[in-house]
């Protein structure tokens, strides 16, 4: 293997495992930290945007539509929990966490009553695109036919050549456009605007005549939103089941809460960046095993020598430098 | 049994008090009568594992509602129906020792039948022996376990992994790469496809495990297009791992694959767009699309009963031989007493109609000697039969010197390929 | 531990009376007072004790939900009490019971008792909390913050232990750690066990001797930690919750005494992880070091309520029943569906907890036992 195909490689590990974290992390992240709410819920708004993806598409709605719709339908279904239970609970970390557990409990179990335990899953996108990288080939992006010119008979690839799919990539670039936009909307936005000042003050914002209580539902349902819009991503790509979001929910909270609530975007950017590459780093070094289990662990010593995160950490070093 | 039965007697009387005082209400007075057998079973209707599980629930009513409308079973003299005792363990092992409980002291269970996962097995089957109850376990396993109590109705790896893999190994080529979950199941295969490979002259040049919680597989994808093997063996269990699949149809790997998990389980030939899992080959003892009379009339019966089936797989053919095997253990022993019954198992049971084909238990080793099948996915995600692997007694206990027939209280052994020493050489490193 | 925590002992006038310390029994600290309270719980024992004779309570299903009150009462000290959450209360609970497992399977052959296994079911997870305690409070970890590395941690450990299903590698002694499947040869863990030679009790869990003795020690736990609690000791705790710079400024370090309840905390809860595998023989990684399993202990707490310490045990007993009363009766596909609603409607009507709820309206029908966190609540609705 040639250096070139083992950078592409270690790249698109990087990126795949940042598109990750991101999707699963981002609308976990702008609802706790703006709301002080532990939502243990939120995989199962990626599930309910899973669902909503799956029953588009079975309808022949093209997949752009289906992800845009599922992250509409998460986020009325989010706003709505919202305006019922959670706005009881701003900032009490723990009575949200076990209202959020209550309520994924009753979501989930409501989707097997109704749909089943399980959904036909979704044909990824571009799954003919490949992009072969190495031996021979040197450096290519692929159609079927070309993939078929590449592997011959055989259907194996040629010794050297390495070969990518490109929906990886794809997440990834939705994952980085997703991060884009909140941060304009947070930054630039008059309503961006509201809902920091609420988030720094609510008293304070409240005088000043802003409607907290609907910069709550708002940040909710933008929140529900992106986590609906990330189910849809993963939906095409692996099965659809209610239990489809469990998986996230543990890994998205390690990561905003690595991220720390310093900076919601920053945080967790910088916690993404961090935790992505260490599992790279490692499995490439060691094993995909290692990788995993090196991952996690990076989570907990950052903790450790970051008691409030990434992002407290370096506000901390800026406040030192000034 | 009587002095069970006289404490469940003052049980019933106090049984109002009982439901006011901490509302216990409805399992207060379920103790069984002496009029039916009890058959309980536990197993997964919520949670992750629901939709490999609840099939086999089918299986245990289809049994039994066979079972009864033939009148029932005479033992102690009567004829006795088979009352079907059924718990929901929600995917969660916590769950499994206290419905064993249940089961054992409340509901006074002849049989448990409960378990998909091996934790589940285990933390039931841990219990049910601790209380001499007759425990099976009804899918596929790694086989191995020697204990008085337990008996598995599923195909082992010496039925599944060496024979396919020896068929592998004949139409692909010697060189394989192995990939799985890393737990006790997976490492077990991985040990016997080890053994594969020492007895019919494979090369296993890539074994790695890994935690059930990862899901980006282009590293391993990319290792194996390296190694380019003649075909890959997988083990990957679990909503995360078998994102493997898609990421390997996206990334263009089209090397012959053999899995045990996949299908058999999880039908995932039709919950996966085709055609991701082409050229997957799978090994089930039973599936819908094996052939054969018994076959089509399990379908056809299971699907009369639940027509939203999204497919009847191998968990449904074996809970249902494990009932039948008991009725006839029960109708051998004239009795369901424990000793005896278990005594009738050990000289053999049969169960010609099991769906699979032929099953019978082999006593010494309280597995059972059934066919497997070898089947191929398509590009369109249809199965074809591409070898029947035949009938394969299980001797893999006996051929290391073990008769489960001589093990006593306690809850057995558990014995891996590397505890043959015939074999000690494939572990050599 | 708390060497400046003594010097204060006066705050208690009772201290100067012989047993004066059994007053600490009850104080602003705890829940429950006076003669309607005692009386109250006299009875609750009484009937406790009669239970599985005269009700037909069945020992082998409500072991398991008194080994729960421990767990319950680890944590409820350390969030309730002291503020510190921990979403990792599990694991200590787990390294307890693999601990007591592994000795237990070790030693009950030559020992025919449990007391090593006992002790280090206690002492394993104690000096491992001693450990990462002080590292996190010495590292100033607060809030979110250490509860996430305590759920990470105890995650670390799930995956570990799923990993060691080779007999030949994990393999302490004559126990196997057996990966996912769990500890084994569970037929070698012992029940728990006292005594010597041929006068040794071995109390099966199953069974109403396990019943008697795990409520015994539950009781015994719960009224020695209210008197701990009512102590300056438990004043300190409040204190480090309530304010923790304050409390500093008075000269208390309040690092360590995060690390002292954060230690006592995991010795409780490995008392509880040791009893727990006393009780089925058996622990596998799932059962103990889970999300779920994780998730539960702060569940229980909540929905009780966890500034107090009874409400908690009383929460972690009620949600245990109701759930499996759910889920082996009537329909099971509805169990979990009302299990979530439970938890829903529970924090929504009682956000401090069910039975802190119901403890200040009993409370307000007796005209006393308020607590000043009661008080609190109250004053706010």
């Amino acid at each position: 293997m040639d250096a070139f195909t083992q950078i592409f490689g270690f790249a698109f590990q990087y990126l795949d495992s940042a598109a990750y974290l991101i999707l699963a992390a981002l609308g976990l992240s702008i609802i706790f930290g703006m709301m002080g709410v532990i939502n243990m819920a939120h995989g199962e708004l990626m599930m309910i945007g899973a669902y909503i993806t799956a029953f588009c598409m079975y309808g022949g709605i093209p997949a752009p539509i289906a992800i845009l719709l599922a992250g509409v339908g998460a986020g009325i279904a989010g706003m709505i929990l919202e305006r019922l239970i959670i706005r009881h609970f701003y900032k009490q970390l723990l009575s949200s966490l076990v209202v959020t557990w209550g309520l994924s409990m009753i979501i989930s179990q409501v989707f097997l009553i109704m749909f089943g335990p399980n959904m036909p899953s979704l044909p990824t996108p571009f799954s003919d695109i490949k992009i072969l990288v190495g031996g021979e080939v040197g450096f290519a992006l692929v159609g079927a036919e070309g993939f078929a010119r590449v592997t011959g008979e055989t259907g194996r690839m040629p010794p050297g050549v390495e070969s990518f799919g490109i929906y990886r990539l794809v997440m990834f670039a939705v994952a980085v456009l997703m991060v884009v936009a909140v941060w304009l909307l947070l930054r630039k936005t008059e309503f961006g605007a509201r809902a920091r000042a609420t988030m720094d003050n609510p008293t304070m914002a409240n005088a000043l005549g802003i409607s907290t209580p609907r910069i709550y539902a708002y940040t909710f349902g933008l929140g529900s939103a992106l986590a609906g819009i990330a189910g849809g991503l993963f939906a095409l790509t692996s099965a659809i089941t209610p239990y489809f979001g469990a998986a996230y929910t543990a890994r998205a909270f390690i990561t905003v809460v690595v991220g720390g609530a310093a900076g919601v975007i920053n945080g967790l950017v910088a916690s993404v960046a961090a935790l992505g590459g260490v599992q790279t780093i490692l499995s490439n070094l060691f094993s995909v095993y290692i990788g995993f289990v090196g991952m996690i662990a990076a989570a907990f010593l950052i903790l450790l020598v970051m008691p409030t995160g990434i992002s407290g950490y370096m506000e901390k070093l800026r406040g030192r430098s000034r | 049994m009587r002095a069970r039965n006289s404490r469940a007697r003052r049980l019933n009387a106090t049984a109002m008090l009982c439901a006011a005082f901490a509302g216990l209400s409805t399992t207060a007075a379920q103790a069984a009568t002496d009029e039916e057998i009890v058959l309980c079973t536990i197993d997964d209707t919520t949670g992750n594992l629901a939709a490999m599980s609840t099939p086999k629930t089918w299986g245990y009513a289809l049994a039994v509602e066979e079972i009864n409308e033939a009148g029932g079973i005479m033992v102690d003299g009567v004829q006795k129906m088979v009352k079907h005792v059924q718990y929901d363990g929600q995917s969660d092992v916590g769950r499994y020792g206290q419905l064993t409980q249940q089961c054992i002291f409340e509901d006074e269970a002849d049989v448990v039948m409960a378990g998909y996962t091996g934790a589940e097995r285990e933390a039931a089957r841990v219990e049910a022996v601790r209380n001499e109850t007759i425990f099976w376990h009804n899918n596929q396993g790694e086989g191995g376990i020697a204990d008085r109590y337990s008996f598995f109705s599923g195909p082992t790896p010496e039925q599944q992994v060496l024979p396919a893999l020896e068929w592998m190994i004949d139409e692909f080529g010697p060189r394989m790469t192995f990939i799985g979950a890393d737990y006790n199941f997976c490492r077990a295969i991985g040990a016997w496809v080890r053994t594969a490979a020492g007895l019919y002259e494979g090369d296993l040049v890539m074994e790695e495990y890994f935690p059930f919680d990862v899901n980006q597989w282009q590293q391993t994808i990319g290792e194996i297009q390296n190694i380019g093997p003649d075909f890959q063996v997988h083990c990957l269990v679990g909503g995360d791992q078998v994102q493997f699949y898609p990421q390997a149809d996206a990334a263009g790997l089209k090397t012959p694959a053999w899995s045990n998990v996949t299908i058999a389980d999880g039908y995932e030939h039709k919950i996966f767009p085709a055609p991701q899992l082409e050229n997957m080959h799978v090994p089930p003892g039973y599936i819908e699309d094996v052939p054969g009379e018994n076959s089509e009339a399990f379908a056809a019966k299971i699907r009369e009963r639940h027509p939203d089936a999204p497919y009847v797989n191998e968990h449904a053919a074996f809970g249902y031989v494990a009932v039948k095997a008991m009725a006839k253990a029960w109708a051998a022993a004239g009795t369901t007493e424990t000793e005896a019954v278990i005594e009738a198992l050990e000289a053999g049971v049969t169960v010609e109609e099991a769906p699979g084909g032929s099953w019978s238990l082999v006593g010494d080793q309280h597995h059972a000697a059934l066919p497997t099948y070898l089947f191929k996915v398509e590009a369109d995600h249809s199965l074809s039969l591409i070898s029947e692997l035949g009938v394969t007694e299980p001797s893999f206990l006996s051929d290391i010197g073990v008769d489960v027939r001589e093990f006593g209280s306690g809850d057995g052994e558990t014995y891996l390929p590397t505890d043959n020493p015939a074999w000690a050489d494939f572990f050599a490193e | 531990m708390t060497g400046r925590a003594d010097e204060t002992t006066p705050v208690n006038s009772h201290a100067k009376i012989p047993f004066g310390f059994l007053r600490l029994v009850e104080g602003p600290q705890t829940m429950g007072r006076g003669w309607p309270f005692w009386t109250g719980f006299a009875i609750v024992i009484l009937l406790a004790f009669l239970a599985p004779t005269y009700f037909g309570i069945r020992p082998y299903r409500v072991n398991e939900f008194i080994v729960s009150g421990f767990l319950a009462a680890s944590l409820s000290i350390l969030w309730g009490y002291a503020g510190i959450l921990s979403l990792g209360q599990a694991a200590f609970f787990g390294v307890g019971g693999y601990v007591f497992g592994i000795i237990g399977i070790n030693l009950f052959d030559a020992t025919g008792n449990t007391h090593l296994a006992l002790a280090g079911g206690i002492l394993a997870p104690t000096v491992f909390a001693a450990f990462v305690g002080a590292i996190m409070f010495f590292a100033r970890l607060k809030g979110v913050y250490i509860a996430i590395l305590m759920l990470v941690l105890s995650l670390l450990l799930e995956t570990f232990m799923l990993q060691t299903a080779d007999p030949e590698v994990y393999r302490i002694g004559e126990a196997l750690l057996g990966g996912a499947n769990g500890l084994r040869p569970a037929s070698d863990i012992p029940s728990v066990a006292f005594g010597w030679g041929e006068a040794v009790a071995e109390i099966n869990g199953r069974r109403e001797g396990f019943y008697y003795f795990a409520l015994t020690l539950l009781i015994v736990v719960y009224l020695g930690l209210r008197m701990l609690l009512n102590s300056s000791f438990g004043y300190l705790l409040v204190a480090v919750r309530e304010d923790p710079d304050r409390t500093e400024t008075f000269g208390y370090d309040v690092r360590l005494i995060q690390l002292a309840v954060f230690c006592l905390s995991a010795a409780l809860a490995g008392l509880a992880g040791s009893l727990d595998t006393a009780r089925i023989n058996r622990v596998d990684p799932e059962l103990v070091f889970s999300v779920s399993a994780n998730i539960m202990v702060v569940i229980w707490v909540a929905v009780g309520g966890r500034k107090d310490l009874t409400t908690a045990i009383l929460g972690a007993i009620t949600l245990e029943w109701l759930y499996l009363w759910l889920t082996t009766s009537g329909s099971p596909e509805y169990a979990t569906l009302v299990m979530g609603g439970i938890l829903v409607a529970a924090m929504l009507i009682a956000p401090e907890g069910v039975f802190v709820w119901i403890g200040n309206r009993l409370g307000r029908l007796f005209g006393r036992s308020r607590t000043p966190a009661a008080k609190a609540a109250e004053a706010r609705q």
